[in-house]
């Protein structure tokens, strides 16, 4: 696996005394915490996301409006049911919830079936933000299931145009196609298919490539990931990843808009993914995220492996940071 | 995702009639409508154009057997009969000029937890207007849709709710 690793210009992580009694403690694989060394700027950083990880996250709703014609109205309505939320000022339509009564049942409430909100989390409905649709575009959301990012991308777009939702999973495609139809999505198209069979060049405005990932980044909420992955599953994840994102740029039009997003924090997954296509390809640009205010810059170094310095324009969500699930945000324009 | 045959627009637009909506205000509602072949019956989709173009000008290069839903939903037929989705509800009660032709029920407070837990309404538990065909439109005391209905009786019996989102599973 070193090897490989080598090969495909990863660091190959050796876990020192440090990353092997933190490992113990928090009761993770140490080649992971090796990498949290190096990918926060200290140890205080570093056992601050452990802890987060241990803390979990706050639950978040997004406000549907192609359902409810006002955000306040959903707020009352929760409110009568016992579930009380609060405006993330970062982000339109996101809601945290601050308290529930014990009766209250966010997925399934009578607003919920309407489709008035979707349970999401925060850094999922930041990337579909970065995209920015606009009514009237075609845009492309691979890797769509079970439809988060497809039905707020429609709701960006307040149905005009076209969504076209693949998925490679025909089972996993059902829960999109049924999330559409809750959520009141119009423009959708599902299409089941693998990304790497698509024969669609050039016909997207805006793509939202969420490529599959290791999902380090759910950690808080899914805490199995500690131990549940190893690094042949990071250096397999690495490969489809370029392979996946070579194939999306050629799906978009001369000056469309990409966004690669993984809820993973993992280096790996990310800025050596983007760095690998880009450097080969003359005809994209890393772009700055105009409309996220929040984030940490993508890396540029990591391990020793110095990177393409426009990586520095993407962005990093963490939960010690930003309360939400690791995600990376990358905008890449076509020229 | 195809043209549908007369076999099975044939049950959708007699459930269409039977509530008020003829072939003109059906043309206004969707652009086109598209169907696709499962097990379990026919599936029914409304297209806008923009999507009805794409479908047939990008999208058969891919395949369209590929396809598994396009633009809304509007129910399944199967074996002479027609099931009218939530998402037919929607877009039928976004439509003052259909709203005022459907036969509606109207659900009283409280008992619409009932009606989309799939279980049937007692007289009492809902009002009705413009009754007179088999189906109803059924909306919460709020005036929201929550489904399908038919009167078995007396009583409301749903023939297709909200709620199926979380008996699916999904």
């Amino acid at each position: 696996m070193e090897e490989a690793f080598r090969r495909a210009g990863l660091p190959y992580p050796t876990p020192s005394e440090e990353a092997l009694e933190l490992a113990r403690r928090y009761g993770y694989l140490p080649y992971m915490i090796e990498r949290y060394r190096h990918l926060f700027e200290s140890r205080e950083e570093l056992i601050d996301f452990l802890d987060s990880v241990e803390r979990g996250l706050p639950k978040y709703i997004r406000c549907n409006t192609l359902a409810v014609s006002s955000c306040s109205y959903l707020e009352e309505r929760l409110k009568e049911r016992g579930i009380s939320v609060r405006a993330v000022p970062w982000l339109p339509h996101a809601y945290v919830v601050e308290s529930q009564s014990s009766s209250a049942q966010l997925g399934s409430t009578l607003e919920y079936l309407l489709g008035y909100y979707y349970i999401q989390g925060l850094g999922s409905m930041a990337v579909s933000h970065s995209l920015s649709p606009r009514p009237g575009e075609t845009v492309a959301d691979l890797a769509a299931a079970p439809g988060g990012k497809t039905t707020h991308i429609a709701q960006l777009m307040d149905n005009v145009g076209i969504v076209l939702s693949v998925e490679k999973s025909p089972l996993r495609a059902l829960s999109l196609v049924a999330n559409i139809q809750r959520m009141r999505v119009k423009n959708a198209l599902v299409l089941v298919k693998d990304i790497l069979d698509l024969k669609l060049y050039g016909a997207f405005d805006k793509i939202l490539l969420d490529a599959p990932c290791t999902g380090e980044g759910l950690l808080p909420i899914k805490k199995e990931r500690k131990t549940s992955k190893d690094l042949s599953d990071l250096y397999k994840m690495h490969e489809l990843q370029v392979r996946l994102l070579d194939k999306s740029l050629e799906m978009l039009r001369p000056g469309g808009t990409l966004i690669y997003s993984t809820c993973s924090i993992a280096p790996e997954e990310n800025e050596f993914v983007i760095d690998k296509v880009l450097t080969v390809r003359g005809d994209v640009k890393i772009e700055g995220i105009g409309n996220l205010s929040v984030g940490d810059p993508g890396l540029t170094e990591f391990m020793g492996h110095t990177l393409r310095g426009d990586l520095r324009l993407c962005r990093r969500l963490y939960p010690h940071r930003h309360l939400s699930e690791g995600f990376f945000i990358c905008k890449i324009k076509r020229d | 995702m195809d043209a549908c045959s007369e076999d099975v627009a044939r049950p959708f637009l007699s459930f269409m009639r039977s509530i008020g909506i003829g072939n003109d205000l059906l043309n206004s509602l969707c652009y086109e409508v598209s169907c696709r072949t499962g097990g379990d019956g026919v599936s029914l989709f409304c297209l806008d154009e923009t999507l009805a173009r794409f479908l047939k000008e990008r999208i058969s290069e891919e395949g369209a057997h590929f396809v598994l839903s396009a633009g809304v939903y509007l129910g399944k037929a199967r074996d002479g009969f027609f099931a009218p989705s939530v998402s037919l509800a929607y877009l039928i009660a976004e439509r003052p000029d259909l709203m005022m032709r459907t036969p509606i029920a109207v659900v009283k407070k409280g008992k619409e937890l009932r009606f989309t837990h799939g279980k049937p309404l007692d007289k009492g538990d809902f009002l009705t207007e413009r009754a007179g065909g088999k189906f109803f439109l059924v909306l919460s005391w709020r005036g929201e849709p929550i489904g399908w209905g038919f009167l078995s009786g007396e009583r409301l019996v749903p023939l297709s709710d909200i709620g199926w989102f979380i008996r699916s599973g999904y």
